[in-house]
């Protein structure tokens, strides 16, 4: 089997070594691609929750990351998605001027939030596009203010 | 400055305080919001809410406890119509009330025991309530030598049934006869004025129990029965003499029993309050003499006893309500801003350990 690789460069050495074992050709001219998780290319692979398809969906429709246990659900506005990889990762990943981690547990898409709720105690409520709502925890309070300058 | 306008004070206080905090909330709001608007940057940066919140907090808890202590105390001194609060001078005023040298039908003068032990009077008081000091039958006295004392009437059984005793349209041997039924009992008192084989003249109150009624005419709207005394035998009216100023007289269980219907509604029209007896024309210059019994408990004694051996009793009931309400009022203020600090309290250790964090990460960004 022929397969391209979509992969960062400081990737593709460890790739190339765990595939070197399987019955694969890394070829550019290759009827499949093997894409890594990335945002390089403005997309994200992710799975369908229905049917267990990977999907590419833009990183712009992205409004929130949401960790349950294992599992990061990825929100855009029309569908949820899953991805198979830890929050952590995705936020290292992820453009800091575009993303904005508010918790332990969720990642938002600064230009999704359609307003902020301050509460009397150290949080914030953001309203996101979607209509869902992220708190933005103590832990992430101060980040969140000096992100906003506010 | 009275109860009612100290509270309206403190009612508004709060409430602009809370209206404030309600505006900068929402100004707050959108200030923070305009960040979200492409090509703003707020300007300034405003005070968090929940700082606000701690300051607020610890204003209205510092506010709370002035009132309180100051306030408070002077409120409820001035309700009482005393100055001093020390809870000793219970016992003092006690002897000063009971300390009333008479002399007795027999001849017999009167001195009531005089402890010179503050805590044993109120041991006394508590153990024994006030036998030790029911000491003058008002019946058995044929002169009375004390007239300086204004005395109101307490019954502490049940402050429910206390009420007041008021005395309308009294003329010149005419004595009327008042009705108020309680819950516990009736109090049936007539008063006259007894003039005295010498000439001297004072107000009697008698149990009509004890005096037979000649005269009955109808009943007032309020619910009082007048009875008419158009004579009393010489031998009633000289039971109980009077010298210099009149003075008020009846029997302990009268008292008792005029004690007993304190607070009612129906009472007379203008007389509302055991203070309104005191300054009713009809008193003026009237002294009143308080017979203390064992229906009389510490608590209502402490309410009863005054300055300088004056007695001003504010109606029991409506006292221990004003406390109640002033109390749980202040308790209110209070646990409301003990549940704030804590809550402020706890902002101020997470705000302090989100700041630590932020500067981690910093560090740990700068040294790669």
């Amino acid at each position: 089997m022929k397969i391209s690789l979509n992969v960062r460069e400081e990737s593709v050495q460890e790739v190339t070594r765990a595939l070197r074992e399987e019955p694969v050709e890394i070829t550019e001219e290759a009827p499949y691609i093997l894409s890594e998780v990335t945002v390089s290319s403005g997309l994200l692979t992710v799975r369908d929750l229905k049917n267990e398809e990977r999907v590419l969906v833009p990183l712009a429709d992205v409004v929130q990351f949401a960790a349950f246990g294992h599992t990061v659900e990825v929100r855009t506005r029309e569908k949820t998605y899953s991805v198979s990889m830890p929050l952590y990762k995705l936020d290292e990943m992820l453009e800091e001027r575009s993303f904005l981690r508010v918790s332990n547990s969720v990642i938002v898409a600064v230009r999704h939030i359609r307003q902020i709720k301050p509460t009397l105690s150290m949080r914030f409520i953001l309203t996101m596009s979607d209509g869902s709502e992220a708190d933005v925890t103590r832990t992430y309070y101060y980040a969140f203010k000096e992100y906003f300058h506010i | 400055m009275n109860t009612f306008n100290v509270m309206i004070i403190v009612v508004a206080i709060v409430a602009a305080l809370v209206l404030l905090f309600a505006l900068y909330y929402v100004l707050y709001k959108r200030h923070i919001n305009r960040a979200l608007e492409p090509g703003e940057k707020p300007r300034l940066r405003l005070i968090a809410p929940y700082k606000l919140l701690i300051g607020l907090t610890v204003f209205l808890l510092a506010l709370s406890v002035s009132l309180t202590g100051v306030f408070g105390a002077n409120m409820a001194l001035d309700y009482e119509g005393i100055t001093k609060r020390a809870g000793r001078d219970l016992a003092s005023r006690t002897l000063e009330v009971i300390d009333m040298p008479a002399v007795g039908k027999n001849g017999e003068p009167y001195t009531p025991p005089r402890p010179s032990d503050a805590a044993e009077i109120e041991g006394l008081l508590s153990t024994c309530g006030f036998d030790g000091f029911e000491v003058i039958p008002v019946m058995g006295i044929s002169s009375f030598t004390h007239h300086d004392y204004r005395a109101a009437f307490v019954y502490g059984v049940d402050a429910k049934d206390c009420a007041l005793f008021g005395l309308e349209s009294m003329e010149d041997d005419v004595g009327y006869m008042f009705e108020a039924e309680s819950d516990a009992m009736t109090l049936q008192l007539d008063v006259v004025r007894a003039e005295t084989s010498e000439g001297s003249s004072g107000l009697v109150a008698y149990d009509m129990v004890d005096y037979p009624i000649r005269t009955q005419s109808g009943l007032s709207p309020e619910g009082f029965t007048e009875v008419f005394f158009e004579s009393m035998t010489p031998t009633q009216r000289e039971d109980v003499l009077y010298s210099g100023r009149p003075v008020l007289f009846v029997t302990l269980p009268t008292l008792a029993k005029m004690l007993a219907v304190c607070l009612r509604d129906d009472l007379p029209d203008g007389v509302r309050d055991v203070e309104d007896v005191f300054e009713h024309p009809w008193f003026s210059g009237c002294s009143m003499y308080i017979c203390m019994n064992d229906l009389m408990d510490v608590n209502a004694a402490r309410t009863a006893l005054g300055e300088q051996g004056c007695v001003t009793v504010g109606p029991l009931k409506e006292t221990t309500d004003y406390y109640e309400s002033m109390s749980l009022l202040f308790r209110a203020v209070c646990a409301a801003g003990a549940v704030l600090t804590c809550v402020a309290a706890v902002n101020v250790f997470l705000s302090v350990k989100g700041v630590s964090q932020i500067r981690r990460r910093r560090k740990a960004r700068a040294a790669g």
